[in-house]
């Protein structure tokens, strides 16, 4: 075990990782991006879809809504590191892998995309009933409420249901090391916990407590601006 | 314009079947403002909702502008649908959308160019008195100009009628005032068939031609307005029509009146022109009788005078019946409370 006494050997020590961490960052920053991304495309029409098709609203369609209801909470169930390992074969499919910083953003969707569904589900729940019935009224369509009204209306609460998403993708992500996937968790894991390295160890948590105020600050950000109440 | 025949609705939940409509028939003619009446739960929200198929009635027809509503494919009915125009208690507008984007909202649905949104638009806020709030969010508006923002909506694909459901339930009354004085200049000016549902006989009495009284699930009474105020049949309406004009004398009062004198009291209810007669001093002059007024008030239903006179008449029984008779034939309604000994 190493001790740092003098505060220059820390600098110079993480000067000499600096490249690491900066790689391990973007290494990050990818799988997450890229995740959430893909998470929202699967999932947002998913929870459209648990929306629309539930009772009493415009395209009530209960076999469906419950077909899709189990679909999410099983992937939901899944401890992530287990999914990651199950998924193997398939995202081998996918992305011609089962290693590396790609090959994770596949378990990454897989298992952010049904929380989307729920979170955004929760969203347009929220929409007032009395609006959706006024677009009925007028001789909408159901696609026009879907996207005119439902999608709008709660767009505040969908992007801060996005905030909440990338942060957990974050949390996912630091777990690829497992699959070698790269990032901050796995750095941290590797110099932090394998090899005493408490500097990188302060170092990786600081730039993600960092990476997570900044995505919650624009977030928060972002629904004001949407937010017209 | 609105024909509704035998509707029925009925509610089918783990606790049974509720009927909300039992056999509900009504005709909106063209061009007036028909007002439907009731205590909460008595079905009007139903009703309305029957119009425009929100509510898919369980049996029955509804005919609108010539077209039966409840045959209709969906893509008919949205096309239909973009016709009847409505307004609701709580507004319902898009949050996220500008006043102004939220009276263009119906236009885009019905596939109308930007250019003539912008013109109709502009000429819509411009009706409903809100020009310089057009891009304003509905947060920013208080509830009468929220409410004005429906309108003008509801107005933008030019409806061939246009439904109000409560729609100045969630006002104070001086905006509810206003709010009614633009529906009635609207359907004045653009000749539009309004049917509105409500519980306050205010809004009845303010701008309504026909009324209909419902309760349970039933049209209890049905009329011209003037008429259901004046000579209120059933014991809901008389409930309805006593919150905005006393019609009834008091108890007290009556006692009172009973107990005092040996007169024939008589009670005498006029409508319109016949209030301007000097009836009572013809009786004076005409039939050797001395006439005592007891009691009396007098009351305006959109421009249409009416009141209700406790007469004491002195004299001779058979020139106070003679004088009864006179009064029948002017047109009065007459009750005798007491004859003459």
């Amino acid at each position: 075990m190493r001790c740092y006494e003098v505060p220059n050997d820390v600098f110079t020590h993480l000067a000499t990782l600096s490249p690491e961490l900066i790689k391990a960052t973007w290494e990050t920053l990818y799988m997450t991006v890229v995740s959430v991304l893909f998470a929202s495309l699967l999932g947002i029409p998913l929870g459209v879809i648990l929306v629309v098709t539930d009772k009493g609203h415009i395209k009530e369609s209960l076999k469906l809504n419950q077909i899709l209801g189990s679909i999410v909470n099983v992937l939901r169930s899944f401890p992530f590191l287990i999914l990651m390992l199950a998924l193997g074969p398939f995202t081998r499919l996918v992305v011609g892998t089962t290693i590396g910083t790609t090959a994770t953003i596949v378990p990454l969707t897989i298992a952010a995309a049904p929380f989307v569904a729920r979170l955004v589900e929760t969203s347009l729940k929220e929409v007032n009933w009395g609006v959706v019935e006024a677009s009925l009224a007028m001789g909408a369509s159901t696609w026009q409420i879907i996207r005119k009204v439902l999608l709008p209306e709660a767009m505040p609460s969908i992007i801060l249901g996005t905030t909440i998403t990338t942060i957990t993708i974050i949390g996912y992500s630091t777990m690829a090391g497992v699959i070698g996937g790269g990032g901050l968790g796995d750095l941290a894991v590797r110099y932090g916990h394998m090899r005493f390295d408490y500097v990188v160890m302060v170092t990786t948590v600081i730039i993600l407590v960092v990476i997570v105020q900044v995505i919650q600050s624009l977030g928060n950000l972002f629904a004001a601006k949407f937010n017209k109440n | 314009m609105i024909q509704i025949r035998d509707l029925t609705k009925i509610y089918r939940g783990a606790a049974g079947e509720v009927v909300a409509l039992d056999s509900v028939s009504l005709r909106v003619r063209k061009g007036e403002i028909y007002g439907i009446i009731g205590f909460s739960g008595a079905g009007k929200s139903t009703l309305i909702r029957c119009v425009n198929m929100l509510e898919r009635p369980t049996e029955g027809s509804i005919i609108v502008n010539g077209q039966e509503m409840t045959t209709l494919y969906e893509s008919q009915l949205r096309t239909m649908r973009q016709k009847i125009g409505m307004i609701f208690q709580h507004f319902n507008l898009l949050s996220s959308r500008t006043v102004f984007e939220n009276v263009a909202f119906p236009l885009e649905i019905s596939g109308v160019a930007k250019a003539e949104i912008n013109k109709k638009v502009t000429n819509l806020l411009e009706l409903v008195g809100l020009a310089d709030k057009a891009q304003s969010y509905p947060s920013q508006l208080s509830g009468g100009q929220k409410q004005r923002v429906g309108i003008a909506r509801a107005l933008a694909n030019d409806p061939i009628v246009l439904l109000c459901d409560e729609a100045t339930s969630a006002l104070d009354p001086a905006t509810t005032s206003s709010i009614l004085e633009l529906l009635k200049d609207i359907n004045r000016k653009l000749d539009l068939t309004i049917l509105m549902i409500t519980h306050e006989m205010k809004v009845i009495s303010e701008i309504c031609d026909s009324v209909a009284v419902i309760e349970g699930g039933k049209i209890i009474e049905e009329g011209l307005v003037i008429d259901v105020f004046t000579q209120p049949k059933h014991s809901t309406t008389r409930r309805f029509v006593q919150t905005i004009i006393n019609t009834d004398v008091p108890d007290k009062i009556r006692e009172r009146l009973l107990e005092k004198g040996q007169g024939q009291i008589i009670r005498l209810s006029f409508i319109g022109d016949n209030t301007a007669e000097p009836v009572v001093s013809s009786l004076v002059k005409h039939f050797d009788v001395d006439v005592n007024i007891l009691y009396g008030n007098i009351d305006q239903i959109q421009d249409t005078p009416f009141g209700m006179l406790i007469i004491e008449c002195i004299g001779a029984k058979a020139n106070c019946d003679k004088a009864v008779a006179y009064l029948r034939k002017q047109g009065l309604r007459i009750e005798v409370l007491r004859s003459a000994e």
